[in-house]
């Protein structure tokens, strides 16, 4: 491998990354709050695909554009879902198998409304974007990649400005570091929770919707993200917005690096390895390391 | 006297704060050694680093002369060291023999047949006074009652040292009198007990040793007379009467 | 948790244990009984339905009595159902020996994924059993030497003729494991170790602070479970004679093999039996009718047993028994949390 090479799969890693990140998010603030694991996550991811090529084939809305209006509608559609399904499981400060087997049996049940309306077939969008490149110095850049890159970018300071320069942003970090503490010094928690299921699947149905623009897609379309996501919220130490950064960077560079050596059909098993991997080395995730750098300076 | 726990240098950062910071004890065999502190000022994490349950962030824990500061809770609780919880923690499937039952055979000293267990687990109820509620689910208990489950589920364990915390919280009166006789009758059965509360009465009326933590650090240790007139005691308990913090 | 909780009469564990064993002793000979009488019925339909059963009862012990929800139960069985297949076909092994093999590889693969998450606090056990399905069933797909996605073919060869297929040996086979797997069930839910395991899923730190270990006792339940799952495989492998990476490693199995507990009654002894029962049979019905729905009416149905009766059918029965029983006589006190089990 040349140096271009090495300096092209940099870049691919970093693109990947940005979506990887806005993709994770959706998981980190429903755990961070709830302390519940959103299996349905895939299950939001595909139908914000589906959102998108809709729009796009009925309407003729372009997919970025699809994919910036997906963002309310999912917010919408993630409220919803709380008020009718989550807001009844039993509250913990970790998951509870209700609450797993509930967001699960969601998934089955949106991943089979997605067979039954559109079917099993492979759908792909084309815009006059999709095979355009530009050129950047030595580098060779996929015009969709990097406006996705870009949308993802935006969502990320969207979400840093809601966190920090918000009422709401505060409570948020105040429950993930101490659901106690929060509910002592009065935040509505069921408010909370399900603003914060909202702007999760909100992320997850922009994620979705992006990587529509990038990939193929059908209805089981979600379910590779769905771990990749786990494996990055790992890495990132479940509860930290800077850790989740860091673990998309890592999976994003693991994966496109691998692709040289190991056969695409692998990716999963990658994934995988790198989760036992990272549980058996970095239990804390990325975030613990951070942490515990801190604490010895 | 003997030292059944020796602690030394303890300390525990939490993210870039020190909860508890440098703390030495030393509780002699047979005591009730009172641990006391306003809101706030690292008790249970004192008593956490003590149990096993959490990890110091330095400094050695020692039972019987024995280093068990890298040993896991439930590891202590063989060896004879164990705790209850501030905030009640039943088993909430099981029925309140069953809480006391499971103690037994995973404690110290475990009963070698199903029968047996059941035995000593009826004994313990019955010695802090649960025995007709034996076959209720722990779930449907009063606050009260769980308090004495999680004293009974303790003592089945057949600790050599018993950690309690704040086990008189939210109790009245009259049955915050029967807790201290409980206490003083695990003392006369051979238990040494190191116990964390916040209300001065109860510790002054039972210990016979107490240590005072401030913020994190020890600021007193003495007989319950030498604390009530230490006036740096005097000065952390009043001076911060009237703050309400969140949790010890 | 809204899991079970214990009736009164856990209290007694011996004597309970007895009404479930001779329980379990009437069903498995009621079932030793139906070929041997001479009965002509599906016998294929109750063999699949045991197998179904025996992995309904294994998941129990873990994601019932300790509470540890696992997505990736096919790995178990494929294993199962690959080892045994070799053992047969290559090793010329005797077929139930070949059964315990699969039983140990299987319980073996567990270690594996329970040594890493189990330590550690937090749902990281049930997150990386999503991810060991598909990534264990990618790699036999391309796993020549195996015969990769085009399957395996199981050859039983003795003194250089195949051994003809007899339904009634793989029906008692399946019987069998089935009533291992009962039983094991009804020791573990009466058991110190059975009682650790409820402990363990209402509070595991407090479980440890009564001397328990739990990263021990989640290990021990999930490889006696994989073990139960690896010989239900092995079995079924003998049985089709052939099987192929999408068919034993399905994503859909494991969810099928957690369905089964929730809908009749996690961390009892009979819910998973009865939830195997009924799945069991009208499964091949369900995915004949509605092959495009199925896996959709999977999912609404653990939504509404999680939201209206998260006992199952155990827990709608002591529901409906303890309703009747204060009609019929009002001064009756309620069994210990019978109602929200």
């Amino acid at each position: 491998m040349g140096w271009l090479d090495v300096l092209n799969l940099l870049v691919a890693s970093l693109l990947l990354a940005g979506i990887y990140t806005t993709m994770s998010f959706g998981m980190t603030v429903i755990y961070g709050v709830m302390k519940i694991i959103n299996l349905a996550h895939a299950g939001f991811m595909m139908l914000g695909a589906y959102f998108v090529f809709e729009l796009f084939n009925r309407l003729g809305v372009h997919p970025i554009l699809g994919a910036l209006l997906a963002f309310p509608v999912f917010f919408v559609v993630g409220m919803a879902v709380h008020w009718l399904l989550v807001r009844w499981l039993p509250v913990s400060d970790q998951p509870t198998l209700p609450s797993l087997l509930l967001l699960f049996g969601l998934w089955l049940v949106l991943q089979n409304l997605g067979y039954a309306i559109w079917g099993n077939h492979d759908r792909s969008i084309y815009t006059d974007m999709t095979l355009a490149t530009v050129q950047v110095g030595p580098l060779t850049l996929s015009v969709v990649q990097l406006v996705v890159f870009a949308v993802a970018l935006v969502s990320l300071v969207f979400l840093q400005l809601l966190l920090t320069r918000t009422w709401f942003g505060r409570a948020v970090r105040a429950l993930t570091q101490n659901p106690f503490a929060g509910r002592l010094v009065g935040i509505d928690t069921g408010r909370i929770a399900r603003l914060s299921f909202g702007l999760g699947i909100a992320f997850a149905g922009l994620a979705g919707a992006l990587l529509a623009s990038l990939y193929s897609f059908d209805p089981d379309f979600g379910r590779p993200f769905l771990l990749r996501s786990f494996v990055i919220i790992v890495l990132g130490g479940l509860e930290s917005f800077a850790g989740v950064a860091l673990g998309a960077l890592i999976l994003a560079l693991v994966e496109t690096f691998s692709v040289q050596f190991v056969p695409a059909g692998y990716q999963m098993a990658i994934s995988f390895s790198l989760l036992v991997v990272a549980l058996l080395v970095l239990p804390g995730g990325v975030a613990s390391l951070l942490e515990r750098r801190g604490r010895a300076s | 006297m003997t030292a059944v726990l020796e602690v030394r240098g303890l300390t525990r950062y939490f993210g870039g704060l020190a909860a508890v910071k440098d703390v030495d004890l030393v509780v002699p065999e047979g005591a009730i050694f009172g641990l006391i502190g306003p809101n706030g000022a690292g008790k249970t994490t004192t008593f956490s680093m003590i149990a096993g349950s959490l990890t110091p962030s330095a400094g050695r824990v020692f039972y019987r002369g024995r280093d068990v500061t890298r040993l896991k809770a439930f590891q202590r609780v063989r060896l004879g060291i164990t705790r209850t919880h501030q905030i009640v923690r039943p088993f909430r499937s099981l029925t309140v023999i069953e809480n006391v039952e499971l103690a037994a055979r995973y404690g110290r000293r475990p009963p070698r047949t199903a029968g047996e267990a059941q035995r000593r687990a009826l004994e313990v109820l019955e010695f802090v006074g649960l025995g007709a509620q034996a076959g209720l689910s722990a779930a449907v208990l009063p606050v009260g009652q769980q308090k004495l489950l999680e004293l009974a589920r303790a003592l089945a364990t057949a600790p050599d040292l018993l950690l309690c915390d704040e086990i008189c919280g939210g109790l009245t009166d009259a049955e915050t009198r029967n807790v201290m006789d409980l206490l003083r009758k695990i003392r006369q059965n051979g238990t040494t007990i190191l116990y964390i509360e916040h209300d001065m009465r109860a510790v002054m009326s039972v210990c016979d040793r107490i240590a005072v933590l401030n913020f994190g650090e020890k600021l007193a240790e003495g007989t319950p007379e030498e604390i009530r007139t230490n006036p740096a005691v005097v000065e952390a308990y009043l001076g911060r009467a009237a703050e309400v913090g969140a949790g010890a | 948790m809204t899991a079970t909780s214990a009736p009164v009469e856990r209290g007694l564990p011996r004597a309970t244990a007895t009404r479930d064993l001779v329980a379990a002793a009437v069903l498995v000979a009621i079932l030793i009984a139906l070929p041997l009488s001479g009965w002509q019925g599906n016998l294929r339909l109750i063999f699949t339905t045991l197998l179904w059963t025996t992995c309904s009862i294994a998941w129990n012990l873990v994601g019932g009595f300790a509470g540890q929800v696992s997505f990736g139960f096919a790995v178990f069985y494929g294993l199962g159902a690959y080892t045994a297949a070799v053992l047969i076909t290559a090793g010329h092994v005797n077929p139930y020996v070949a059964f315990l093999g699969a039983a140990v590889v299987a319980a073996v693969a567990s270690l594996l994924i329970g040594l890493p998450t189990f330590r550690l606090r937090g749902p990281y056990f049930a997150i990386a059993t999503i991810g060991v399905n598909e990534a264990v069933r990618v790699v036999m797909n391309n796993l020549e030497a195996l015969g990769a996605a085009s399957g395996y073919r199981v050859d039983e060869i003795v003194g250089g003729k195949r051994v003809p297929f007899v339904m009634e040996h793989h029906y008692l086979t399946a019987v069998a494991i089935f009533a291992v797997a009962l039983v094991l069930s009804i020791l573990v839910a009466r058991s110190r170790f059975g009682l650790a395991l409820n402990a363990i899923r209402d509070d595991e730190d407090a479980a440890a602070d009564v001397g328990v270990n739990a990263f021990l006792h989640k290990l021990a339940a999930h490889a006696l479970a994989a073990a139960l799952v690896g010989a239900a495989g092995g079995a079924y492998a003998r049985y089709a004679a052939f099987i192929d990476p999408s068919g034993v490693f399905n994503f859909n199995n494991s969810v099928s093999i957690l369905l089964m507990p929730v809908i009749g009654g996690l961390a009892t002894i009979w819910g998973p039996v009865i939830g195997g029962g009924v799945y069991g049979i009208i499964q091949e019905e369900l995915v004949a009718r509605f092959a495009d729905l199925h896996l959709g009416l999977y999912g609404a149905l653990l939504i509404l047993v999680i939201l209206f009766e998260p006992g199952g059918v155990v827990g709608l029965a002591r529901r409906l028994r303890t309703a009747l029983g204060r009609r019929r006589a009002p001064g009756m006190p309620l069994p210990a949390g019978g109602v929200k089990a």
